[in-house]
């Protein structure tokens, strides 16, 4: 028996309306939990989850914090897994310190991202590369720098200069 | 005051890299600091912009149509939360062998670890994957690596790299390898090496079946640990080990089928329910054993996602399959 049996008539959310919810965030969602995890198909699952409590919790809910709350499970879901992968629970405890969990406006986050965005691609080399190779394929300091050929505090200085370009793009707002 | 922020941001991205060098109180203590922070958030979100930019988009049909069929129990975190429960269900049919005399078994349980371990000892970088999981990773160089369930890959990163790129492999493992016209890239597994110098392959060394290492692209030289033996195979020929030491290369029909398990798939073209079942135990973890052992060998092709419960695998071969199977706590049976 699939997800949809206990589908009552008076639910404000109808599987309808839950499948456009479901189709509009998925993608957001599951690169946003790439914050946290890089493991695709982890990902998959635990957006899937993440819905399924949704659904199950339908009347529960209203319509106004539901995407704050769709971050918000996905957040737990994933910090909680690193929890449960004995190597990475530190990373859960810093993860669980510093993403943002407070209802934020995901259309100005969206905004953010977009900047980001704007100011990685109009970044110059290698802090473009050294940049990818630090934060997208989890390279340590040290292993890049030896890349390079320069030291890990020459790494930190280019990852420091794109801090900086972010902050003076977003000013000092959240 | 310069020279104060940026030591806070040497700590942030310290912490970012190794936050085990940091206690608890240590960390929350760093990020009360509003720039900390903030400096942090943006790390991390700049990382979901670049994951944007280069992993490729889920297919939001596809995981739709997954979600509606879905049964509760395909939940990540529920199911390693559930490991103690199923350990001790596990010692519990271990100690209890009463039915598994009959037949021949061909595939066994296990009681091991449900979680992908990785970690690094003088040098040595080892990454092991239970059943049931898989893992991508990349290495130094740029290559990227999925892991299949029960496998394991260790290499030196002192030494890869210098001479040459090599790794050690047991199980299953896709390569994407990173060009480099000065590194050869090096699989070892069993008593082979595959050398490449930029290319994508499989390698498959269970040892439920011979060893078969498939090229996708590029090209590729298969060298015996003896040096005796060495075959140079084309993108959709594999080379597989028979009798322990005597290589061949066999062209593949289809090369799908190959790396379907690195996209979450289960897929076999005309193979033995043998090899079928084998592949499902050690996804699922489960006994195999074959009432009458002349039904290892007749052929199916089925196709399955490996998101999908056992219960729903064992209904979905029943419907292809003339053998009944059955699935006894944790045994999965073929009738007669």
């Amino acid at each position: 028996m699939g997800i949809f049996h206990i589908h009552k008539k008076e639910d404000w959310l109808s599987k309808e309306q839950f499948e456009t919810i479901y189709k509009t965030y998925y993608h957001r969602l599951y690169y946003y939990s790439f914050q946290i995890i890089k493991e695709e198909e982890t990902s998959k699952d635990i957006i899937n989850d993440v819905f399924e409590k949704i659904w199950s919790q339908r009347n529960k809910l209203s319509e106004d914090t539901l995407s704050s709350y769709l971050y918000m499970i996905v957040r737990n879901k994933c910090i909680d897994y690193l929890r449960h992968k004995n190597v990475e629970q530190q990373y859960a405890e810093l993860y669980d310190i510093i993403v943002s969990d407070d209802s934020e406006d995901y259309e100005l986050y969206e905004d953010r991202l977009l900047l980001i965005e704007k100011i990685i691609a109009g970044l110059g080399e290698p802090t473009k590369s050294i940049f990818t190779k630090c934060y997208f394929d989890n390279k340590k300091y040290v292993e890049v720098a030896q890349e390079y050929g320069i030291s890990s505090s020459g790494v930190k200085k280019h990852i420091m200069k794109v801090l900086g370009l972010i902050r003076k793009e977003c000013g000092i707002r959240k | 005051m310069k020279q104060e922020s940026e030591d806070k941001l040497n700590r942030v991205l310290e912490a970012l890299e190794n936050p085990s060098s940091f206690t608890k109180k240590e960390l929350e203590e760093l990020f009360s600091d509003e720039d900390c922070l903030n400096s942090a958030r943006d790390i991390l979100r700049a990382r979901e912009v670049l994951a944007r930019q280069n992993m490729k988009a889920p297919d939001v049909e596809k995981e739709w149509n997954k979600f509606k069929n879905r049964n509760k129990r395909n939940s990540v975190v529920s199911v390693i939360a559930g490991l103690a429960a199923a350990c001790i269900l596990l010692l519990f049919i271990l100690n209890f062998p009463a039915r598994q005399d009959k037949g021949l078994k061909v595939f066994e349980s296990l009681n091991v670890s449900q979680n992908i371990e990785q970690d690094t000892v003088n040098g040595i970088v080892s990454v092991v994957v239970p059943r049931g999981m898989q893992k991508e990773l990349s290495l130094p160089d740029g290559t990227i690596v999925k892991l299949n369930a029960d496998s394991r890959l260790a290499y030196d990163i002192t030494q890869f790299g210098k001479t040459e790129r090599k790794v050690i492999l047991e199980g299953e493992g896709l390569f994407d390898v990173s060009k480099d016209s000065l590194h050869m890239f090096v699989v070892q597994s069993g008593g082979l090496e595959t050398c490449v110098l930029g290319t994508v392959f499989n390698v498959r060394n269970y040892n439920t079946e011979k060893m078969k290492i498939t090229l996708l692209s590029g090209s590729l030289k298969v060298v015996s640990s003896s040096e005796e033996e060495s075959i140079y195979i084309k993108p959709g020929e594999q080379a597989v080990l028979i009798n322990d030491n005597e290589l061949c290369s066999v062209k593949v029909s289809q090369t799908d089928n190959i790396s379907s398990w690195s996209e979450g798939a289960f897929y076999f073209d005309n193979q033995t329910l043998s090899e079928i079942l084998c592949e499902i135990g050690r996804w699922y973890n489960v006994n195999v054993i074959f009432e009458d052992k002349n039904s290892m060998n007749s052929c199916l092709h089925f196709k399955a996602l490996r998101s999908e419960s056992l219960g729903s695998i064992v209904d979905l071969l029943n419907s292809v399959s003339k053998k009944t199977i059955t699935l006894k706590e944790k045994t999965l049976f073929v009738g007669k």
